[in-house]
């Protein structure tokens, strides 16, 4: 076993055990993970939050600090310049693993924002690493440097070498990480969630770029990712981890097309696609990911699995399904000699959509107080009524940049820059961009929670719209019962120092509905509506975890029966098992009340899980407008294509864009003249540069339009096209 | 730093025990949690416990003095401190401290006096002692704690009038301390009314009272102090200069207060919480009274603990200078005076215990303050 | 850049302009017309009442006493731009003239005082931090909350008594040996002086460089926590390069700001130190204008010693801004 292995691995990790000691007590964060990286591949590493993946892929290079953490056992093999290295055993000695930092391995983090040092300018960290490792003239390394800069895509690099972290974007700094780490060409590349604080086209460039430095550079990477998307299509293998194991591992094909242990089956059917039925329950996890203490004992997932039988209670054995595939999980212990019925209903057809199919018995069932208005009825209502709830008119919101003593005005922020929408009773709205769009401003500006600069927003609470842009704040209370809304952040949307009857009882108390016993008793029917027990409202929001804090919030929204929902990036925050529950809960209760709802994300194929309608902002304007699914499959608009293309679907194989859309957003406080995107659009011809386009109706659709001078001649890629091609898996979606 | 045995003790055996233990932290409320942390910290608990004493000793300060601040032991002037001990000049131990008597003589080069000590007389210490009479709250007594029939008992010595030096520092704690809590008191409203109002409603508002702060910040705060000293009208009464001193104490400390909770509700303003408030129809004055005053409130609390410090300090160096309370009203820095003369200083080296009630008074602040803040820290874990 | 210096300097300038208003202010306050003080003083110092009359007359003149207060502020002022500091009532001599030496002295031995608290506490703090929880970093984390705690004229006090004491000594150990007290400038007053400031540095200081001492540990354990230190240890690079090149300039960066209200804190001690040590500077002459109630005395130290600090400040946010490119290209 203490044998070095064969040449051909990068990486060799074996039965990795990692421990923390706490004052909980002693939590093995990483428990007994096995992995190896071949040369010239790409493996993936996925998981949820706190799984242990960072963990280990720290341990690779001793940057776990120890104490607190304690390596108990295992190997860390790793190919250097010196031959196949023990690397733990290295960790008393700093200087032979100094020496295989960098020049051997080297590593890129999840947060491109702060990992550049904000003091020195991007040569000198670069030229730094050149000169620890190799002995050339400073003026070689300088050479080297400037072609590494390059290499990676940073504009005129030599400029670049002069500038601090501050001048450059999120995308343009995980780029000139990348150069810092392959500036000595290592064999092997770790990548720490390095896509995760980026908006979804830098993502797409960088997670190409990794692509394609690995054919230039022959290295390999080991990526790790919460996201099933980002490894889908880059990765060659992947290992799925949960708390502290690998639960399954295989090439990506085998993964995706056939996952075999129920956690990666949970994990792929949460997720919402650009091919499943819109408005339909996503086939989620039950519970959510517990502490590691309390983690069941023998097989850790057993607590949340759908075929959990006795034997689970013992650590289950890693089965080896394929020649590169296998899973730790008791249905496949004996596969060939027992073909029992769990093991018949666990194992895999072909085709994909079993996994969706057999999975139905998991759909969550959320309590329900009321459960008079039945589908039906809500839509007969909706029929009735298709007037609008909601109407914004030329809406813009505008900052002043103040400078100097005298707070002189130097520039406008335009946030969000004439705005009209329209929401339909009962229906969904899903506004969609990537940050700084200004898709969280006109969430605000709907709500009054910021006064707009111009424009109007009429709204009715019952029936007629009234305007209510300019009505004094007294007046808006009365209107604000009528609104509820949900926050991206369940950690600071809750004030900490409150029980959550205070919290979920605050509006109810504000406007008079209820007092003393009445609140616990409306508060607790609450509680129970968004599935959590009407007894925790003595607790306080530390007690719950996110998802859970996630339902607070949505049971404070409706608090006051309100009519209308506005959810800025529910989930965003949330693991992928997480959101799923969340989204269905969304779901049924807009149903159950008839809500009418703006739903604001980042995540295109999110919003339009949730959406009867889709609106693309860009720059503080929507671009396109129209239905959800005719949107994802006809986009209009060279910025939508972009986001669908860049969206990471878990499916592998899809072709992707050709013409990926360039650069990084402008800054909203000095947009580009003409048509916003003119700067990154492939298709940009020079009157986008002169003339802005207006929001026109495109072709002879009712519902549809596109602010693109080009849109009736140009035919964009949509994706339920692609789908198709990849047959049923895509239309299965979520038939229920 | 140290952490509880206990808790940190065996790897969970048990689940059901786990189990609990974390629902105890569920069940219970953030102040309750912070309560907990701040009890881990051992040097902060027994720093708390000294200040408690301190401040109750000082506040029935008459019974725990042997004797009236202002009675003059004319014959023991300059008295050395005479610790009570067990054992008598034939090593015989008795159960009962006693103090030797003491004689008084004059050294026949210098002319110093010169206190040597009888041994051949006892004075056994005796608790409850009648004494000098005194007025607590409207209670009229001549009970002292400890004392010794027929003979005075200097622990700390005498000063050069003859008053005992030990009970005229408990009655000077009794200023200096209540200096500390009734400055603090006027700093932290101001500074919480202005913080509050800087960060909530931003604009002019805030660069205005922000400037401010940093004019009174760029004073070097001991020569204003001094100088803002000379309009106290000299012929006021002691208790009235006493409040004006405070005041002026906190006047000049307010902005460091300011500017922490300023800090703190621009953090707090942006929260989404407050937002969600907004949005069930809170005002404005219900967010600051229900949200953004009680999350400030624990990190406010901290700041000012730690302000104590500042203002009792100020009080002490003023007062040693002869600018802050003056006699017959007594305070540690009043008590310092006498220190400050270099002839005093050698012949009567204990002078100086005053020094050490402050630093000790000072120093528990400091560790509380500290314990404080680590309690507070979201990232330390529970 | 230039916006940035130029935005401080008007910044400077105001605060000046306050610092001023403020300082008049307290002139003002104190009770009783200043004119009658003055005269009565003069009389009881026995001075002939013509001369009386006609230095009351040119106080009247000078300070445009009578009149509106805002002109009485602006010849103040005025003739505190031209250096004017007022004329001391108690010493009956130019309050410039009396500052002179003690001024200068003052402002030299501050800033060696924040010159020995980076010194010392810089390595400590970074120390500390590096090896935490170490027992080196348990004794200074003591001992920087007990520094913290000793206000500097008790310190002062305890080396008075301790040189009492135990060293014998009758005199208070000053500046100077006593053959230099009234010595000429000379480099051997200046070597002698040298043998003498350290401990008053040391007492001055012992406060700053422990609250210092403090800071820069939590400064440099948060920049220690700092993705961007991963990546530099991801070079390759040994513990003295990420300490030194890497986390030491961004996490001392408080410490050089903070120096406008270290600067502050030091005058005062100064002041207070220097009264108990008897030392030349300017703390005994501002105690003694005012007990001797020498208003205009008082308050030209006290604008003068503002003014010191506030220049010091502007210089602090150049050098800031000298040392992080964020600062420099802000606007």
């Amino acid at each position: 076993m203490n044998s070095p292995p064969d040449t051909d691995k990068v990486l060799d990790i074996r039965n990795l055990q990692v421990s923390f000691s706490s004052i909980a007590g002693t939590t093995r964060a990483v428990n007994g993970v096995s992995l190896n990286v071949r040369s010239g591949e790409i493996v993936g590493l996925v998981g949820e939050s706190g799984c242990g993946k960072s963990v280990t892929i720290r341990s690779i290079v001793g940057l776990v600090p120890s104490p607190p953490a304690l390596f108990e056992d295992g190997e860390i093999w790793l190919r250097t310049r010196r031959g196949m290295t023990e690397t733990l055993s290295l960790y008393k000695n700093m200087k032979a693993l100094r020496q295989i930092r960098g020049r051997d391995v080297s590593m890129i983090f999840q947060e491109p924002m702060r990992s550049v040092h904000p003091m020195m300018t991007i040569g000198q960290q670069i030229t730094e690493g050149i000169l620890e490792h190799e002995v050339v003239d400073p003026a070689e390394a300088y050479d080297r440097t400037v072609e590494m800069l390059d290499l990676v895509g940073l504009p005129s690099p030599p400029a670049q070498m002069n500038r601090y972290a501050h001048e450059l974007s999120g995308g343009m700094r995980q780029r000139a990480l990348i150069a810092l780490a392959l500036v000595c060409h290592p064999q092997l590349l770790l990548a720490d969630e390095p896509t995760t604080a980026l908006d979804v086209t830098i993502q797409a460039q960088i997670l190409e770029l990794i692509r394609d430095l690995r054919e230039r550079m022959s290295m390999s990477v080991l990526l790790i990712t919460h996201n099933m998307g980002v490894v889908a299509n880059l990765a060659d293998r992947i290992s799925v981890m949960y708390l502290g194991r690998i639960m399954e591992t295989g090439t990506v094909e085998e993964i995706f097309k056939e996952p075999a242990h129920p956690y990666t089956q949970g994990l792929l059917a949460s997720m919402p696609s650009l091919f499943s039925q819109p408005k339909t329950h996503l086939q989620s996890l039950r519970g959510v990911v517990p502490e590691l203490a309390m983690a069941p004992k023998g097989c850790v997932f057993a607590d949340r699995c759908p075929h959990v039988m006795p034997i689970c209670d013992e650590t289950p054995p890693v089965v080896e399904l394929r020649a590169d595939h296998s899973a730790a999980c008791w249905l496949y212990d004996d596969v060939e000699a027992s073909q029992g019925p769990d093991a018949a209903t666990a194992q895999p057809s072909h085709g994909g959509d079993s996994t969706l199919g057999d999975a139905s018995q998991r759909v969550e069932v959320i309590p329900l107080t009321k459960t008079e208005p039945a589908a039906d009825a809500a839509q007969k209502k909706l029929a009735d009524s298709d007037t609008d709830q909601l109407q914004i008119e030329n809406v813009a919101l505008h900052y002043p940049i103040l400078r100097g003593l005298l707070r002189r005005q130097v520039g406008t922020v335009r946030a969000v820059d004439g705005v009209d929408l329209s929401i339909r009773r009962g229906e969904t709205l899903g506004l969609v961009g990537e940050s700084g769009c200004g898709k969280t401003s006109v969430g605000r500006l709907v709500t009054r929670l910021v006064e707009p600069s111009a424009g109007r927003i009429r709204f009715g609470a019952d029936g007629r719209l009234e305007e209510i842009t300019h009505i004094p704040q007294k007046e808006m209370k009365g209107v604000r019962r009528s609104m509820g809304m949900v926050f991206q952040d369940p950690l600071s949307s809750l004030n900490a120092r409150m029980n959550i009857r205070n919290i979920v009882g605050e509006p109810l108390m504000l406007h008079g509905m209820a007092r003393g016993s009445a609140v616990d008793e409306r508060v607790g029917e609450l509680l129970e509506m968004v599935g959590l027990r009407a007894a925790h409202q003595s607790r306080f929001p530390h007690a719950f975890s996110g998802g859970q804090r996630q339902r607070i919030a949505i049971a404070r929204a409706l608090a006051t029966e309100p009519s209308f929902l506005v959810a800025d990036e529910p989930v965003s925050a949330l693991d992928v098992s997480v959101q799923a529950q969340i989204l269905n809960l969304l779901l049924t209760l807009q149903q159950q009340l008839n809500l009418s709802m703006l739903f604001i994300a980042h995540d295109i194929a999110v919003v339009r899980h949730v959406s009867d309608r889709i609106a693309v902002m860009y720059l503080g304007k929507i671009v396109e407008l129209g239905n959800a699914r005719e949107i994802c499959v006809r986009p209009v608009h060279p910025y939508t294509e972009a986001l669908l293309a860049s969206i990471p679907l878990p499916m592998p194989g899809l072709a992707t864009l050709q013409e990926m859309p360039k650069g990084d957003l402008p800054d909203p406080a000095n947009p580009p003249t003409g048509c916003r995107f003119h700067t990154r659009c492939p298709y940009s011809q020079p009157i986008c540069e002169q003339e802005e386009p207006r929001l026109v109706p495109f072709a002879d659709a009712v519902d549809h339009f596109g602010a693109c001078h080009f849109q009736d001649e140009l035919h964009l890629q949509g994706v339920e096209e692609i789908g198709e091609i990849h047959g049923s898996a895509a239309a299965a979606g979520g038939e229920e | 730093m140290e952490q509880n045995a206990a808790a940190n003790g065996q790897p969970l055996s048990n689940e059901t025990e786990a189990e609990e233990r974390f629902d105890v932290t569920k069940q219970v409320s953030y102040g309750r949690l912070i309560y907990l942390r701040f009890l881990r910290n051992h040097a902060a608990v027994v720093a708390a416990f000294a200040l408690v004493s301190i401040y109750l000793i000082t506040l029935v300060c008459p019974f725990f003095a042997p004797y009236d601040p202002n009675t003059r032991f004319l014959e023991k002037v300059a008295h050395p401190p005479l610790l009570p001990t067990f054992i008598d000049a034939d090593g015989r131990f008795h159960l009962r401290p006693f103090v030797f008597g003491t004689v008084q003589s004059r050294d026949p080069k210098t002319m110093e006096r010169v206190y040597t000590e009888d041994t051949t007389q006892r004075f056994p210490l005796q608790l409850f002692v009648r004494g000098d009479e005194y007025t607590f709250l409207f209670w009229d007594s001549d009970l002292h704690l400890f004392g010794a029939q027929d003979s005075p008992v200097f622990i700390l010595g005498t000063d050069t009038q003859g008053r005992d030096l030990f009970s005229r520092i408990l009655f000077g704690g009794r200023i200096s301390t209540t200096v500390g809590l009734i400055g603090v008191a006027i700093s932290l409203i101001l500074g919480i009314v202005v913080g509050m109002a800087s960060g909530y409603l931003g604009g002019a508002v805030d660069s205005i009272i922000q400037r401010g702060i940093e004019v009174l910040l760029s004073f070097p705060s001991l020569p204003l102090w001094m100088a803002l000293s000379l309009s106290l009208p000299r012929h006021w009464s002691s208790i009235r200069i006493f409040l004006l001193i405070t005041i002026l104490l906190s006047i000049v400390g307010w902005g460091g207060l300011a500017r922490v909770v300023r800090g703190m509700t621009l953090a707090v303003k942006s929260e989404e919480f407050v937002l969600a408030s907004r949005m069930g129809g809170g005002g404005t004055w219900w967010i600051l009274i229900r949200h953004i005053l009680p999350t400030n409130l624990s990190y406010v609390i901290v700041a000012a603990t730690l302000a104590v410090p500042g203002i009792i300090l100020g009080e002490t160096a003023l007062s040693f200078l002869g600018l802050g309370i003056q006699p017959p009203m007594i305070s540690w820095g009043v008590l310092l005076q006498d220190a400050q003369k270099v002839s005093f200083l050698s012949q009567m080296p204990w002078l100086i215990a005053p020094a050490f009630f402050i630093m000790a008074t000072v120093l528990a602040f400091n560790f509380i303050g500290d314990g404080l803040r680590d309690a507070l820290d979201p990232y330390s874990n529970f | 850049m230039r916006t940035y210096i130029l935005q401080r300097f008007i910044q400077m300038i105001i605060v000046m302009i306050v610092v001023m208003l403020v300082s008049f202010i307290i002139v003002e306050l104190p009770p009783g017309d200043f004119l009658t003080t003055l005269s009565e003083q003069l009389t009881e110092q026995n001075v002939d009442p013509k001369v009386i009359d006609s230095t009351v007359e040119m106080y009247r003149a000078r300070y445009g006493l009578g009149e509106n207060w805002f002109i009485r502020f602006g010849k103040w002022a005025w003739s505190l731009m031209k250096g004017d500091m007022g004329y001391s009532m108690q010493h009956n001599r130019p309050a410039s003239e009396l500052m002179g030496e003690r001024l200068s002295l003052t402002i030299w031995i501050s800033i060696a005082t924040l010159v020995f608290m980076f010194v010392v506490a810089v390595p400590i703090g970074m120390l500390s931090a590096i090896k935490q929880y170490s027992a080196w970093d348990h004794s200074f984390t003591f001992l920087a909350l007990l520094g913290v705690s000793v206000p500097s004229f008790i310190t002062a006090l305890v080396f008075l008594l301790l040189s009492v004491t135990l060293l014998g000594a009758t005199t208070v150990a000053g500046l100077f040996s006593p053959e230099y007290v009234t010595a000429e400038w000379s480099w051997a007053k200046f070597v002698d002086m040298l043998k003498h400031v350290w401990i008053i540095l040391f007492i001055v200081g012992l406060g700053d460089t422990a609250s210092t001492i403090r800071v820069m540990r939590a400064r440099m354990l948060d920049t220690l926590g700092e993705p961007y230190i991963d990546t530099a240890r991801m070079k390759g690079l040994s513990g003295a390069k990420i300490y030194f090149r890497h986390a030491l300039r961004v996490a001392i960066n408080p410490i050089i700001s903070s120096i406008g209200l270290r600067f502050p804190q030091i005058i005062s001690g100064s002041t207070i130190v220097a009264i108990v040590l008897t030392l030349p500077l300017i703390g005994p002459l501002l105690l003694d204008a005012l007990l001797g109630e020498d208003v205009y005395l008082a308050c030209s130290i006290l604008v003068v010693l503002t003014l010191a600090l506030v220049i010091g400040n502007f210089l602090a946010d150049l050098a800031l801004a000298w040392l992080d490119p964020r600062i420099r290209f802000e606007s």
